[in-house]
């Protein structure tokens, strides 16, 4: 592996990596055994940093390649029968073998978006494409405002999204497990949310 | 595709992506005798199973010392049901079908849920061709793909048996109970309401300090705690589900609502909810 790729890696990591970079390091992950042990060692051992106190132990290198293959055999089959124009299906193929990694690649920082030439067509007739977005939200957790409200401070919902988003790792422990909570208790609520319906006070119209 | 997604025996392994949760999750269906029962293993992280028992949910953790309680359910984007109600959310959403794609070796067909107003966001669904059951499923905002859940491999047929879908930790597993109690569901009267909601919301549970509501494939909680004034407002997302903290101005009340919904229509939702006079 040349250094190139494990700096490639490692700023993609970082959500640094440049969409050439990805791009590349996609199309060389497909190449390679030993690239795509890398990265999935890689992967492995940024889970494990990012949350040092879990004691959790990653999907193993091994389990996840081969997971990672049997993902990749089955998309590279998937037919572009949507798309007429013999330019698009060249740009398509590696869109989709993108969109396969999507799963696999957000532990380490990368967004999924639709491509730009992809949104000039049909979206639903079209696949995702990985790119670094710093607006995403599909990788982090960002708190798109925070304010530890004081006896004058005005209640009410913090205006709209400021530029400066932050990262979950940057919020404190406390209001981790405050926003973990929620979540969770949200996602349970889900477990009965196919029963029936039940009375509720009508909302004002 | 009515009930087959509850009434076929499968299993698979699939992939839930969420902002920066990634589950993989192995998964054994059975359908017997009227009942479902299924059983989710986690293959990531701490050793940990859900088992499904028709309307009970159980959770199996294979280290008590390890149990942390309040860990996140991978039981994949939608509830068990949603297809099943597809033909209900032409009110909501326009649906279109667009052709066969191949998902995990299998032929399924592509659907597009776009929202006909700008207070949800849509969905791409891969449905199996023969049996309904969800193979893959993008949360959209607009072209931006929020959450990803997609079966890598799946198997259908009649050869679960009994024993696959219980769990196999060891007896001393530590287990708790994720269902809420029947006898507490649906009939406390709730304290709040939310005096504005998206159409097509319908409340499934209301409790004295808690409400879910769902248009049949979205989901929005609210939460009604007491405030020591020094809470955090936070307004926030993990992929496609928002998060909003707000204290009200005239109690000690901290509103919370969470869903998978835009951030502007959880703060709406977050600034309309009361208490309600009986």
């Amino acid at each position: 592996m040349s250094g190139q790729q494990n700096e490639s890696i490692s700023a993609l990591m970082d959500g640094e990596a440049s969409e050439i970079e990805i791009h590349r390091l996609l199309r060389d992950l497909e190449k390679t055994e030993a690239m795509k042990r890398r990265f999935f060692t890689f992967q492995s051992i940024r889970q494990v940093i990012r949350s040092p106190s879990s004691g959790q132990v990653s999907l193993d290198v091994e389990r996840h390649m081969v997971l990672f293959n049997r993902i990749s055999a089955a998309v590279s089959e998937e037919p572009c029968h949507d798309l007429a124009a013999p330019v698009k299906r060249r740009w398509t193929r590696p869109v989709a073998g993108f969109a396969v990694a999507a799963s696999l690649l957000v532990a380490i920082g990368v967004g999924v978006n639709l491509s730009q030439e992809q949104v000039a067509g049909t979206v639903a007739d079209q696949q995702p494409a990985l790119q670094p977005d710093s607006r995403s939200p599909a990788v982090n957790t960002r708190p798109v405002s925070t304010a530890v409200a004081g006896a004058d401070t005005p209640s009410g919902l913090a205006p709209g999204v400021p530029s400066d988003l932050y990262q979950l790792k940057e919020l404190d422990e406390a209001n981790l497990k405050v926003l973990r909570e929620y979540l969770n208790r949200h996602d349970r609520a889900r477990l009965g949310s196919d029963q029936q319906l039940v009375t509720y006070p009508k909302p004002a119209r | 595709m009515g009930t087959s997604l509850r009434e076929q025996n499968y299993q698979g392994t699939f992939t839930y992506m969420r902002g920066s949760q990634l589950e993989t999750i192995n998964i054994v269906h059975q359908y017997n005798e009227g009942e479902e029962h299924e059983r989710l293993i986690a293959l990531n992280g701490a050793a940990r199973e859900v088992v499904r028992d028709d309307g009970e949910v159980i959770c199996y953790h294979a280290d008590k010392a390890d149990a942390d309680l309040d860990h996140n359910v991978p039981l994949g984007p939608f509830s068990a049901a949603f297809n099943e109600k597809l033909t209900n959310y032409q009110q909501l959403y326009r649906v279109t079908l667009h052709g066969t794609d191949r998902i995990a070796g299998r032929t399924a067909v592509k659907l597009q849920i776009l929202p006909i107003h700008n207070d949800r966001y849509g969905y791409q669904l891969w449905l199996d061709q023969e049996t309904g059951l969800l193979l893959r499923s993008h949360l959209m905002d607009h072209n931006r793909v929020l959450e990803l859940f997609q079966f890598a491999t799946i198997e259908f047929g009649d050869a679960v048996v009994s024993a696959e879908v219980a769990s196999r930790l060891s007896e001393d597993a530590f287990s708790h109970r994720l269902t809420p109690d029947t006898a507490k569901v649906g009939v406390a009267r709730p304290d709040w309401r939310a005096t504005w909601l998206p159409d097509g919301f319908r409340p499934t549970r209301a409790m004295d300090d808690r409400l879910h509501f769902t248009d049949g494939l979205a989901t929005l909680s609210i939460f009604v705690e007491r405030s020591t004034g020094h809470e955090p407002e936070m307004t926030t997302h993990l992929g496609g589900t928002s998060v909003i903290v707000r204290r009200l101005k005239s109690q000690p009340v901290q509103i919370t609502v969470v869903g998978e919904i835009p951030l502007d229509t959880a703060k709406r939702i977050a600034e309309s909810v009361e208490p309600v006079i009986y």
